[in-house]
């Protein structure tokens, strides 16, 4: 979205959008992630792990078909709520299903993963978008959000044959093809490895014992468990709270360093830095060094071919506020 | 990243993580703090009003810079994906999808919090926000050494346990200990000894199921 935002046929289309409207467009997504994040959990105890990201899957289809077939903002910003809901529910059912299938010593790399595809997701996001820019007219939005659909193409394709998660499968009293699915993470296929065996009966006893404890909003608090609830909860509010400010200090603090004028603007570089770092996600470290072979080619585009120049004529960073973008001061990014 | 997320405890790498961003905090607001020139009407031309403070140049400077990389480095090795690891294990199965869904709003109504107060507290107390930042990193870490269980390697069943009344402290928890390998072999000297009543179980769970 921020690499479409900067285009000249979205600007003329949508007349120009700023404030408010802007805002709304941009704030549609973050607020059905409310809507999906909050239905998620009674969703995935339901359908399944697998099956809820499979649901979530619709939202998005639906929300994309609205926004590259898009006549205004309001349609706009119904097809992003509606793409919000699927990045709520994926978001949040997505670790889940990869913590219950993983192998508990390799628990912690699978989960990363989804990080990383995240990361990747925004990278060729930002290529796409960057190809789009060159086709004229309405074609060049409406393809780069088109695109949306390809990923979840795959996804619907292929989830079928991803194997339900076996914790899930337990919970509901499916208990062959959870002992199954066990054995094909665990054994090759073997339900008859003392592992398999082992692990099946820790999870049906635990799971014996939780039922046991009471029903409802009871399991968050009883025997200790306010403490866990408390862990969950907090240990993401930290990760917010401590992080929020890395982005931004780096912001304000680059400009404190340099003051330097700019007489082009590569918005898209700019965008890209912006979005980069104020989302927050665990490869910022990596993409330091991703953002010089990113910004290249934009800044290739503004030299060559002056496109819109920001009303204030500035380049504005958020990470670096860096006014005078040079190969060298790009390396430097 | 996840060549060593699962070789290091989750508990290590939030407790240290927590620390270093605290230290590169403290260093940023202190050089700030002594290097400062007052930019009343904002940095920039047109001045940015978010920014009313400006360090002009030489070593404070690249201080400066350099601590604010070093914080980003810390908190993507550490902070970032242990809080997602670690928020999708603890719940137990019943809880999870909802804890998850509970873990994911919390996320998000901080999220929005600190966008609403941190352009205004940059603008009014400058270099003093750092040390605030890095006095919650401080306490953070107090937080995950006191409340926090080392999950790293452990099943998710095992993990249920941690966090029960009759548990154990959580500075006391080491990484793997995993009850499953005494159980493993608890099962598989049962197999040796006695095969046919554990297979008798497989097959009547799935007659069960069958029916």
């Amino acid at each position: 979205m921020s690499a479409i935002v900067i285009t000249e046929q979205y600007i003329t289309f949508f007349n120009n959008p700023s404030g408010l409207i802007q805002g709304a467009i941009g704030s549609a997504l973050a607020a059905g992630s409310v809507v999906g994040s909050a239905i998620a959990g009674p969703i995935s105890d339901k359908i399944g792990r697998r099956d809820s990201i499979m649901f979530a899957c619709i939202f998005w289809l639906i929300g994309t078909a609205i926004q590259v077939a898009c006549q205004n903002y309001g349609q706009l910003i119904a097809g992003r709520v509606l793409n919000g809901i699927t990045v709520g529910i994926t978001s949040s059912q997505v670790p889940v299903y990869l913590a219950e299938i993983a192998k508990a010593e390799k628990r912690g790399s699978l989960v990363i993963i989804q990080q990383l595809a995240i990361e990747f997701g925004i990278l060729i996001m930002y290529f796409i978008g960057y190809g789009c820019s060159y086709i004229p007219g309405t074609a060049s939005f409406r393809t780069a959000w088109g695109t949306q659909f390809v990923p979840c193409f795959f996804l619907i394709i292929g989830l079928p044959f991803l194997p339900r998660s076996p914790r899930w499968l337990a919970k509901v009293g499916r208990d062959a093809e959870a002992i199954q699915t066990l054995a094909n993470i665990q054994a090759g296929g073997n339900t008859q490895d003392p592992r398999v065996i082992a692990e099946w009966e820790e999870i049906t006893t635990v799971m014996r014992a939780e039922l046991e404890a009471g029903k409802g909003w009871r399991k968050f608090v009883r025997n200790g468990m306010w403490k866990r609830t408390m862990a969950g909860m907090t240990v993401q509010a930290w990760q917010v709270s401590l992080s929020r400010f890395c982005p931004r200090n780096c912001a304000s603090l680059y400009q404190c360093c340099f003051e330097q004028k700019l007489t082009y603007t590569p918005r898209l570089a700019t965008r890209w830095c912006q979005h980069y770092c104020v989302s927050s996600f665990p490869f910022e470290a990596t993409g330091t060094v991703l953002i010089p072979i990113q910004v290249l080619p934009h800044l290739h585009r503004a030299n060559g071919r002056p496109r819109r120049q920001r009303r204030d004529g500035y380049f504005r960073c958020p990470i670096c506020r860096l006014h005078h973008l040079h190969w060298r001061d790009v390396a430097l990014h | 990243m996840w060549l060593f997320i699962d070789k290091t405890g989750r508990r290590t790498l939030l407790i240290l993580g927590a620390l270093g961003m605290g230290v590169c905090h403290f260093v940023v607001g202190g050089v700030m703090g002594a290097h400062h020139v007052d930019v009343p009407g904002g940095v920039g031309n047109p001045p940015n009003a978010n920014i009313v403070i400006s360090v002009n140049k030489g070593a404070p400077a690249y201080t400066v810079i350099l601590f604010s990389y070093l914080l980003i480095v810390v908190y993507a090795l550490t902070l970032a994906p242990v809080c997602w690891i670690y928020a999708a294990e603890v719940w137990s199965l019943g809880t999870r999808a909802t804890g998850m869904s509970m873990a994911a709003m919390s996320n998000w109504i901080f999220n929005f919090a600190l966008g609403m107060f941190t352009p205004p507290a940059f603008v009014n107390i400058t270099w003093k926000l750092f040390i605030i930042f890095g006095v919650l990193c401080m306490a953070a870490a107090a937080w995950f050494f006191v409340f926090y269980p080392e999950t790293c390697g452990k099943t998710l069943e095992e993990i249920e346990v941690l966090f029960g009344n009759d548990g154990p402290k959580p500075w006391n928890t080491r990484k793997g200990d995993s009850r499953l390998v005494a159980e493993i072999e608890a099962v598989a000297a049962r197999k040796d000894g006695d095969a046919p009543s554990v297979h008798e179980t497989e097959s009547s769970d799935q007659e069960k199921v069958a029916v």
